[in-house]
Order: structure tokens, then sequence, then C-alpha cells
């Protein structure tokens, strides 16, 4: 009875640290809280993974002399475990992205971003218009 | 360059053991926890430790950047190496049995040989980026 | 038994905390290091599911060379966020829409700590065996990891190289900036008029 309930409340945190993670990269402007994001919701779905492999009573898989232990499943340990190398590997590419972009834009919002490069869109527009009318003459 | 003196002595000192505990980790892996990926982070941080106290120039001094790129690109070819080799010996791409005398010790080889792999890939590719990272340098106004 | 599950929740319910303080900060600092004791405790957490193996990966790249270089990077990045709340409501009703879907989704998931799940019928009691009788290794998650495994594990050692030397490009010192293409313009005008 009691170990359902924990399952259940497992879960759900899960699911709810799943959706901070996805707030924090659809919801938030700053690039850096966008990739914080992506951590938090990464670490979460490791959670869940790991959860599954749980069995109670069982031990960590390595194995001991006895045969008849249980041992928790180790697939989901493993896949987990590149998982999380990869991760790491992968949010030093977008910190990497995120850099450039500071050094180019001279910030990190996403909305001073996109006003920037609309008035260089139209700054673009404008000069390519003088431009024709010059050859034209 | 850090001018504490307690920081600069206490790196010197650890920066051993951390790499010692690096290699434990890496060929004690088949038998507890750990393996190439835990392993290479451990000797990484200690190559980061050093970069961050005495600074990037001394660390690239101590582990320099061509040497670096040499073993990111090993740590690869000796895991493709390992594969390759057992499909010379007849077997299928990184099936390990055939590289030694009986089946068991050649999963022995293999997985150490490929681990090691992973070690040297993990560890020069964390160092790489920490010092990508740290060189970089801001082009604002160019 | 019970005091597993007891720390299990506790745990749980530390990170839940630790993600709230996450959305409601607002300095890099803090952010970096709230998301630095985020994978500490889930590295706790990972010892209590009985992952060895992930908690001690978790605790060296999550909570250490991942909280490196987020602060390697913050050095060049501006140090707060800057706060507008002008359309937050979409994405948190939609955040909150999908959860509550998971959650009611998640009664059908099994139980947890469950043998008959069948997570664990398929494939795993195999490699159990084999890892003791072919292999000789004493640590399954090594011996599904580099040889059951080995393909996947390549593909993921390459992927590493491939995200280091990406990285490499991107944030290489190059000298000779090519210039944007306003400036462009500007040179070809100047060059007519």
């Amino acid at each position: 009875m009691i170990s359902s309930a924990m399952g259940i409340w497992n879960y759900c945190i899960v699911f709810i640290l799943m959706m901070i993670g996805l707030f924090l990269v659809i919801g938030r402007k700053n690039f850096l809280k966008k990739i914080v994001g992506l951590t938090i919701f990464q670490t979460s779905v490791f959670l869940l993974y790991i959860t599954f492999g749980k069995i109670t009573g069982a031990t960590p898989p390595i194995l001991n002399e006895a045969l008849d232990t249980v041992y928790s499943n180790p697939l989901p340990h493993v896949l987990i475990l590149t998982a999380i190398v990869v991760g790491v590997a992968t949010t030093a590419l977008g910190l990497s992205l995120v850099l450039r972009i500071n050094s180019e834009y001279g910030s990190i919002e996403e909305d001073d971003i996109s006003a920037q490069d609309l008035v260089e869109y139209h700054d673009e527009i404008e000069t390519s218009k003088e431009f024709n009318t010059k050859f034209i003459k | 360059m850090h001018k504490n003196p307690i920081l600069r002595v206490c790196t010197k000192i650890l920066f051993a053991p951390i790499i010692l505990f690096g290699l434990y980790v890496q060929f004690h892996g088949d038998f507890g926890p750990g393996g190439g990926f835990q392993a290479g982070v451990i000797v990484a941080s200690a190559f980061i430790l050093y970069s961050i106290v005495f600074g990037l120039d001394k660390g690239k001094e101590l582990f320099p950047s061509n040497v670096n790129l040499f073993l990111l690109t090993l740590g690869g070819i000796i895991y493709g190496g390992v594969g390759i080799t057992s499909m010379f010996l007849g077997e299928e791409f990184l099936s390990y049995n055939v590289l030694g005398s009986s089946p068991q010790s050649g999963q022995h080889i293999g997985i150490l040989l490929v681990e090691f792999g992973v070690g040297l890939t993990v560890s020069n590719v964390m160092i790489a980026l920490f010092n990508a990272f740290a060189g970089f340098k801001s082009g604002k106004g160019n | 038994m019970i005091s597993e599950l007891l720390i299990n929740a506790f745990l749980v319910t530390v990170m839940l905390a630790i993600a709230i303080a996450l959305l409601k900060t607002r300095t890099v600092i803090f952010t970096v290091i709230l998301t630095s004791a985020y994978s500490l405790v889930a590295a706790l957490m990972f010892i209590t599911l009985d992952a060895v193996d992930v908690a001690f990966t978790e605790a060296s790249v999550g909570a250490g060379i991942s909280t490196i270089l987020f602060l390697a990077a913050m050095a060049y990045l501006p140090k707060k966020e800057e706060e507008n709340f002008s359309n937050q409501f979409l994405p948190a009703l939609s955040c909150i829409i999908l959860g509550a879907i998971l959650i009611w989704c998640s009664y059908d998931l099994p139980e947890i700590g469950l043998i008959s799940s069948p997570i664990h019928q398929h494939i795993v009691p195999d490699y159990i065996l084999g890892s003791r009788n072919d292999i000789g290794i004493p640590n399954i998650v090594t011996s599904v990891l580099a040889s059951y495994r080995g393909y996947d594990t390549f593909g993921e050692t390459i992927v590493v190289f491939t995200a280091g030397v990406a990285v490499l490009v991107l944030l290489q010192n190059n000298k000779k900036n090519p210039k944007n293409t306003k400036s462009k313009i500007n040179k070809i005008d100047k060059k007519v008029g």
C-alpha cells in the first residue's frame, strides 16, 4: 500500500520536473535558462528510466557468488550512463552557440536578438533599394 | 594564476591522486562501478584543476593542444580498430571472442581495450571543451 | 524497505524544491549552482534506486564537469536575466495541461519495484546469465555496455567526439572575421557613389 503510494509520488514528481524543464525551455527568453531547462528535462527522463529498472529488495547489478540473488535491471543503467555523457557534450555545444550569439549580438535575450534581426533586415532592404535606384540612374 | 599558496600546494598534492583514482576507476570497471566514461571525466578534472589554479597557459604547457587533439581522435580509432581487428580475425564487427585464446579471455581483452578508447576520447574531449571555453576571446565590436 | 522508499520520496521532493527555486531565480550564478545541486541530488537518488554506475557518472559529469563548463561560459555572459513577464501565460498553460495528461497516464505505469513488470522479462535475464557464464565480468553494466551493446557505445563515443570538435570549431578565434552584409553593401555603395 505504502509502496504503491510512493511509486505514484515518484512518477508524479518526475513528470512535474519534466514540465518545469519544458517551461524553462519554451517560456523563458534567456538562452542560458533554456539550456538549464534542457538539463533539467534530461535528468528527469533519466530518473524515469532508472525508476523503471528498480526491483524492491534487489541488489545493484554487480554479480556476487550466490546464484539466487535478484539484481536490479542493468539495461536502463547502460542506456542512461551513455546518455549522461552525451548530454554534457551537447550541453557544451549549446553553451558555445550561446557564447557565439552573445559575441555577435551583445545579448542572449531572445527578444533583443529578434529585434536586432528585424532592424538589420529593414536596413538591408533600405540599402538595397538605394543601391538599385543609384544603379538605375 | 592564483597567488594563494594553499591553493597551489593543494593542487600539486592532489594532482597525482586524482589521476591515480581515474586509472583505478578505468581498469577496475569490470569488477565494481566505473568504466571509461567516468574515468575519462575524472582524469580530465585533474588537468582542469591544474588549468584553473595555474592559468590556461601553464595548463597548455603541461598538456599541449596538439597532443590533446591527437589523443581525442586516437580514442575513437582504438574503439573502431578493435572492431575491425575482430572482423579480420573472422568474426563480426566488435565481437571479441576471437581476440584471446578462449572466448572469455577474448571478451576481457576486448572490453579492456574498448573502455580504454572510451576513456581516452571522453577525457580529451572534456579537456578540449574546457580549454575552448576558457580561451574564448569575445569578438564583440569586430 | 519502507525506509528506502521514504529516503527516495524525500530526495525526489528536494529535487522538486530545487527546480522550483530555479524557476524563481534570475541571477545567473544561482542558476548554475542550483543546477549543480540538482545533479548531485539526482546522483543520490540513483544510488537509492540501485544504479551505482549511473550515480557515479551523474556525480562526476553532471555535478562536476557540467558546472565547470557553465561557470566558464558564464564569465562571458550577462550576469542577470532580464525580467519580462510578457507572454508566459500560454507556455505555462500548455505545460500544466501536458503535465496533467502525463500524470493521469502514469496510473497505467507498472508499480515501482515489482519483479513481474514487463521491463524485467524480456532480455535482461539473458544478460545476467551471460555476464556470468560467457563474459565472466562481475559488473553487468560494463559487460552490457562494452560487449552486448558495443555498437551503441561506439556511436555514443563518436557523438561525444563530434560534439567536442564542433565546440572547438565554434569557439576558435577567427581573426579574419567576415564583415557582415550591411558593411559590404555600404562599401559597394561608396564605390558606386
